[in-house]
């Protein structure tokens, strides 16, 4: 494996800066590492060759003149297909938006400028789904166990990180989608505070939800890409300036004995398979080094996941409505009439689980079912909302494993969406919530796959997220169980 | 030492009830899958058999959320009751009987027919 490829991005910012290497190297390296890996991964849905090229030289060009860069300046990255990228193809892997060229970027893309975009990567259909099988496009293979799926929805993101056919990746999150598919292909995945990176620009699934997710090899790495994201974005009115901005990065060790560590009762006590207990180990390892432990108790987690679906099903259906192959969207033709014409598009476009999800929806805001479904969803949202907070005053972290299991057989849970839906059980509740989450690699079963465990923080805390995490991750080293 | 706890820890029993229902909903009524197909533009869809068993599955799934019936402050804490049904419920206020008394306020709520509207 050529070097550079091992390198985290603080090195590669270094290596950069004193030009010890150049932009245009490093990116034909992850170039030449996705022409390797991407026919068995298939985490792309486009490579970008020629863009990331032209961006590497205009970067060094920059560098040479003397020019003063951001940190991640040169270094390449990949970006989910639901972010909007100027004049190349965004599809977020549906038939509905084949050939769409977004007239500008998404506002995260626009602050990497100077990163060369090396491809535009995989995820289930509109962002719904858990394990990347639900693409229009193709289906991403987990890099550890290719028989197994990638997890979803940035499954492409986490598999283009786990198949180091990329420095870092952006994803996007709703209930879990960069954590689980992170869990499942041994990486860093990083789901901030709700309003901490602007939206503007990534592709609605669900607006009350959705919020721009992180996928690297190291906490650290993660952090990084945070503090360059983490702007202020006024025409984003969900998005406000970080208070510790500038500083995330920079975290130190924590303070462990003066840390409180909060185990709730509904996740310590919610059933594995097939996998083992990562957050007992972790609060183990943070409690041998002082921290101490708070016992939680949440009544209302138990409806985290029935409230999620009805939710965001809800919205779903709300926010694709615009897809009618008129303004928007894959027009069907052989239609007679408009209303005929909507229709043939829609289905011919939407692909199952979409359908699926938008009919949910439909049918949970019809007046016989909108108190039972979505008003009692949205009691369970402030209810959550408000424990969570609550939490917090009684402790610094809550630890809970990432995953319910390892990552499943392609095709094993596919056609059965709840089973699928109960993989999300330990993420749905902080994207609830809108408070950081960040799931980090613990080492690998017996089998080879890998482990992983969730650590969750007070919004706007990602310092100590960050600290946390970077403690146990050196604690950990990756070593097998 | 670390243990697969699916052996030794029941899953929840409101997920469980929720799986359950999940797993025992019976298909959507023809007439209900066309009208919701009609509303959400989806009337050309073909695959409507794996629909109405597919959609009625979540429906049952999420329908446990009629079981809530909310969470006090303070609930929160190791001590917090940890069954539903110990839980005070929480009533809604009709609407008449919500302004009759903020009409007997001092004034302070002048702002509540703004919210109420």
């Amino acid at each position: 494996m050529n070097e550079l490829l091992t390198f985290p991005l603080s090195e590669l910012s270094s290596l950069l800066a004193s030009k010890k290497c150049s932009s245009r190297e490093l990116t034909d390296a992850y170039l030449a590492s996705i022409s390797a890996r991407e026919e068995s991964v298939c985490a792309y849905i486009t490579v970008l060759k020629a863009h990331a090229r032209k961006t590497a030289d205009d970067v060094d060009e920059l560098r040479a003149r003397g020019e003063v860069l951001p940190p991640l300046a040169g270094i390449p990255y990949a970006a989910k297909d639901n972010f909007c990228t100027k004049n190349i193809e965004t599809t977020c892997a549906s038939r509905m938006l084949k050939g769409f060229l977004p007239p500008q970027d998404a506002f995260a893309v626009s602050l990497l400028s100077h990163s060369p975009l090396l491809g535009k990567t995989n995820l289930d259909e509109f962002a719904m789904g858990s394990s990347c099988e639900s693409s229009a496009s193709k289906m991403t293979r987990n890099p550890l166990d290719e028989n197994r799926v990638a997890g979803g929805s940035s499954g492409g993101s986490a598999g283009a990180e786990g198949a180091v056919e990329a420095p870092f990746a952006l994803g996007s999150d709703t209930g879990g989608s960069v954590g689980q598919p992170a869990a499942f292909c041994g990486t860093v995945g990083l789901k901030p505070t709700r309003g901490s990176i602007s939206r503007r620009g990534m592709i609605a699934f669900s607006s009350s939800l959705d919020t721009v997710g992180i996928c690297t090899r190291t906490v650290r790495d993660a952090a990084l890409v945070f503090d360059a994201l983490a702007e202020n974005d006024p025409s984003d009115a969900t998005c406000r300036t970080h208070p510790e901005k500038e500083r995330l990065s920079a975290f130190g060790t924590p303070d462990l004995r003066r840390l409180r560590i909060g185990v709730i009762d509904f996740f310590a006590d919610f059933p594995l398979s097939g996998i083992e207990r990562t957050d007992e180990e972790a609060v183990a390892l943070l409690s041998r080094a002082g921290a101490s432990v708070v016992q939680l108790h949440v009544p209302s987690l138990p409806f985290a996941l029935p409230a999620y679906h009805a939710i965001t099903s809800t919205e779903a259906a709300s926010n694709l409505a615009r897809y009618s192959g008129t303004l928007y969207g894959h027009r069907e033709g052989g239609a007679s009439c408009f209303s005929e014409m909507t229709a043939k598009s829609r289905c011919a476009a939407f692909g199952k689980e979409v359908q699926r999800r938008i009919l949910t929806g439909t049918l949970m805001l019809n007046r016989n079912n909108r108190a039972r479904y979505y008003e009692k969803a949205q009691a369970v949202f402030r209810d959550i909302t408000r424990a969570l907070t609550d939490a917090f005053h009684e402790c610094d972290v809550i630890i809970t494993p990432t995953v319910t299991s390892p990552p499943y057989l392609i095709g094993e849970k596919a056609d059965d969406p709840v089973s699928m839906y109960m993989s999300d059980v330990f993420t749905v509740p902080a994207s609830i919530a809108g408070i950081p989450a960040l799931s980090l690699p613990f080492g690998f079963d017996a089998r080879g796959l890998p482990l992983s465990v969730q650590v969750m923080t007070r919004a706007w805390d990602e310092a100590t997220l960050f600290a946390v995490s970077a403690y146990l991750e050196a604690v950990k080293g990756g070593e097998p169980i | 030492m670390l243990c697969l706890a699916e052996t030794v820890r029941p899953m929840n029993e409101i997920l469980s009830e929720a799986l359950l229902r999940a797993k025992n909903a019976e298909p959507l009524s023809r007439e209900l899958l066309l009208s919701a197909m009609q509303d959400a533009r989806l009337s050309d869809c073909e695959n409507r058999d794996a629909l109405a068993c597919e959609v009625s599955r979540i429906l049952a799934f999420a329908s446990v959320l009629e079981d809530y019936s909310g969470e006090k402050p303070q609930d929160l804490g190791a001590d917090a009751p940890a069954d539903q049904d110990k839980q005070a419920r929480k009533e809604v206020l009709p609407r008449e009987e919500f302004l009759a008394r903020t009409s007997e306020h001092d004034g302070s709520l002048a702002c509540v027919p703004a919210v109420l509207s």
